[in-house]
């Protein structure tokens, strides 16, 4: 950056020389402090910039996080639904039904299945958000630092410039503003070089946090999916056999009053007992 | 039996008061012991299972129904994760058409799923209930006309007990009143009374019997069909559980794959990111490289601070976009903002500059952009193309002319003080990098 070296002690009324060197002395001196404010614009503009980013990156992951949650519970759900279902297959099932024990595994497997698909996701996806979202009011906390320290920053260099740029210029005063200034500067600028690196990094991160997510969702997907169809097609094949084995057992004979199903035990007719 | 009525409101009412009043008063007698019921012990285990196989129908319905709620729900949860992804991927991303085209094919397929069930299981379901409201009305009708059957039994048989009593006991008035009557009176009396009681008691023999046709009929019919409805509950069962099973396996299949899918692009993105991303390198002060000796260079490229066109790119994202080589000593008409450059020493280390330092000449036609470092180590040139640093010295980056002679860790630059002397880049150096520090 360029230094104000140029000390505006010159001795008056040396001519017109003097004048016009004054005069591109005062023009440059102008300039650099222009240029001074310029880069500082310039750098709150590129921190606006960033600082924009954090508030979205903060809201997106926000919004993830609460989809991820949702998105627990909605599994949550249809485990407790699928349960019932098998439940109530398993009372309505009678103990002389074909699978019965087969019937029990699989509704067993079933269950342990969903509880490792639920942990999981808990594992793998609510808590990887809830520590990607958990980092964000600190570092909000620190822009916001950064701002007061600006305007701190700000406000020292109006005084040390009002200063300096006074008829009567007090030396004394000049310097401790300059000191002030300096500090001031500091303070600053380690808050902000902090910033100006970490928050680009931490933008950056946001991609290697849904990736993660994704990541493990589609695979943990990928593996409850084919264990479960494995599972369903089982119970497919229990019915099956549940099928055959009432296949053309229940029929009517006319005629007779009482029920005449060979497979219950509660009522058998001499006739068909012959039938065995 | 309500014909007599018919038509006129008043009197089936009556009647129908009159049967729920002959009913109840049998039930009655039942219960305190004085009259017999008909008890069908087989008939009550059928009404048992009857009731036992609605119950068990009802609850698969309602489990069934929740289920599919539980789908929907997932459906929905699934979309909007999928609409998190989708809002965040951008469109230089590796594989964005293929999620966008994974998105719809997933959510068709939750779409198909809950409308299979839908239409098989539950439907299937909901006509199978249906049947049972009707069925248990019957049995219900069916009792009712029992218990008119148990009353005109007893009272039928009441009558036939007391058709010999009644028959003494008229004898005597009736001798009496035949005593009183004229000549032509005689016998006449007695044998109207007898006329009576025959009439009553025909009367209630056809109302035992009427009682009892209407019973047997109800009876057989709920007897031949229970049963058979018993039986047929293992059928719905397995159709049910069967084509319930068979949907969730196809749907958990194709999911699957759809899964891989995703999972397959999550992958090749974080492999294009790992291509992309690098730590920013921040070595403390030590030994410079290696120098290698330059290579013959093919192309000679004018570079100078004196060209005519910028070449100078911007771009607004970070390391994300493709690696881009930079010059940064060009001609740059800035109009009051500056830009964030990436510069790329064409090794994967990207570093981002956020400042510049704007040098303008003499007469201010041309605005100079440098990257600028300062030297935190001496630095004491071993040869003659490099660069002599003392700790402190600002030192402006510049290009190299061509990139390859471009050692690791040496950059090419001048003096700061050197262009304020000279103002040309003719003291131009390489120096290394690790002896200096970004400003």
């Amino acid at each position: 950056m360029a230094e104000n070296k140029m000390g505006p002690n010159l001795q008056a009324g040396a001519g017109i020389f003097a004048k016009r060197v004054q005069k591109s002395l005062n023009r440059a001196q102008e300039k650099v402090l222009q240029k001074l404010g310029k880069t500082m614009e310039t750098k709150d503009e590129q921190f606006e910039l960033c600082s924009q980013n954090l508030n979205k990156q903060q809201i997106d992951g926000s919004r993830l996080f609460k989809d991820v949650k949702a998105y627990y519970a909605a599994v949550k759900g249809m485990h407790e639904t699928s349960k019932r279902l098998s439940q109530t297959l398993s009372d309505i099932y009678e103990s002389d039904w074909d699978g019965v024990k087969d019937l029990a595994v699989i509704t067993e497997s079933e269950d342990l299945l969903w509880n490792d698909y639920e942990e999981k996701i808990n594992d793998q996806l609510v808590r990887t958000m809830e520590n990607y979202t958990s980092q964000f009011p600190e570092v909000k906390e620190r822009v916001a630092k950064r701002g007061r320290k600006l305007v701190d920053y700000d406000s020292a260099r109006h005084h040390l410039e009002a200063l300096q740029g006074a008829k009567k210029k007090d030396e004394a005063k000049i310097a401790k503003a300059e000191e002030e200034f300096n500090k001031a500067q500091n303070v600053f600028e380690e808050i902000n070089n902090e910033l100006r690196e970490e928050l680009p990094v931490l933008h950056q991160s946001r991609i290697g946090c849904y990736v993660t997510v994704f990541e493990n969702i589609s695979n943990l997907r990928d593996v409850f999916y084919k264990e479960m169809s494995g599972l369903n097609r089982e119970l497919y094949n229990v019915m099956k056999k549940l099928e055959t084995q009432h296949s053309g057992k229940a029929f009517i004979i006319k005629g007779l009053n009482r029920c005449v199903d060979p497979g219950s035990k509660t009522c058998r007719t001499p006739a068909l007992e012959a039938w065995g | 039996m309500a014909e007599i009525g018919k038509g006129v409101t008043a009197g089936k009412l009556a009647i129908n008061v009159q049967k729920r009043l002959t009913r109840a008063q049998e039930k009655v007698l039942q219960k305190l012991g004085k009259a017999d019921e008909t008890r069908d012990v087989v008939f009550e285990e059928m009404v048992a299972n009857f009731n036992k196989q609605m119950g068990e129908g009802t609850k698969l319905q309602k489990d069934l129904k929740a289920y599919l709620a539980a789908v929907k729900t997932m459906h929905d949860a699934s979309r909007r994760l999928q609409d998190c992804l989708a809002d965040m991927y951008e469109p230089d991303w590796f594989g964005k058409e293929e999620m966008d085209a994974l998105a719809e094919d997933t959510d068709t397929m939750w779409l198909d799923y809950h409308q299979s069930i839908t239409d098989k299981s539950l439907q299937d379901m909901d006509m199978y209930l249906s049947q049972f409201p009707d069925i248990k009305a019957r049995i219900a009708k069916r009792d009712r006309k029992l218990v008119d059957f148990d009353s005109a039994r007893h009272h039928f048989t009441s009558l036939q007990k007391g058709k010999k009593k009644d028959e003494a006991k008229i004898a005597k008035p009736a001798a009496l009143l035949e005593m009183a009557a004229p000549s032509w009176a005689q016998g006449l009396i007695s044998a109207h009374q007898v006329a009576q009681t025959n009439l009553s008691y025909n009367q209630a023999e056809e109302d035992l019997g009427r009682a009892q046709k209407i019973f047997e009929e109800l009876n057989v019919e709920l007897q031949d069909e229970l049963p058979a409805l018993w039986d047929r509950r293992v059928g719905v069962y397995v159709n049910t559980f069967q084509s319930l099973a068979g949907h969730q396996e196809k749907f958990h299949k194709e999911m699957s794959k759809l899964s891989e899918n995703l999972n397959d692009i999550m992958t090749k993105l974080e492999e294009q990111r790992q291509i992309k991303s690098a730590p920013p390198p921040g070595p403390p002060p030590s030994r410079p490289p290696p120098r290698m000796t330059p290579s013959p260079n093919q192309q000679q490229q004018n570079v100078s601070p004196f060209e005519d066109e910028p070449s100078v790119h911007d771009t607004n994202t970070d390391s994300t976009t493709t690696t881009l080589q930079v010059r940064l000593t060009a001609n740059v008409y800035v109009l009051g903002t500056y830009k964030k450059i990436l510069y790329d020493f064409d090794r994967n280390t990207l570093f981002s500059f956020t400042d510049f330092i704007c040098k303008s000449d003499v007469n201010e036609k041309r605005l100079f952009c440098f990257l600028q470092v300062k030297a935190v180590h001496d630095y004491a040139a071993t040869d003659g193309d490099e660069l002599e640093l003392k700790m402190g010295d600002v030192v402006l980056v510049l290009a190299f002319d061509n990139p390859d002679e471009q050692d690791d860790g040496w950059l090419m630059g001048l003096k700061e003080s050197h262009w304020f002397q000279k103002k040309d880049i003719s003291a131009k150096g390489v120096f290394p990098e690790n002896f200096t520090q970004r400003v």
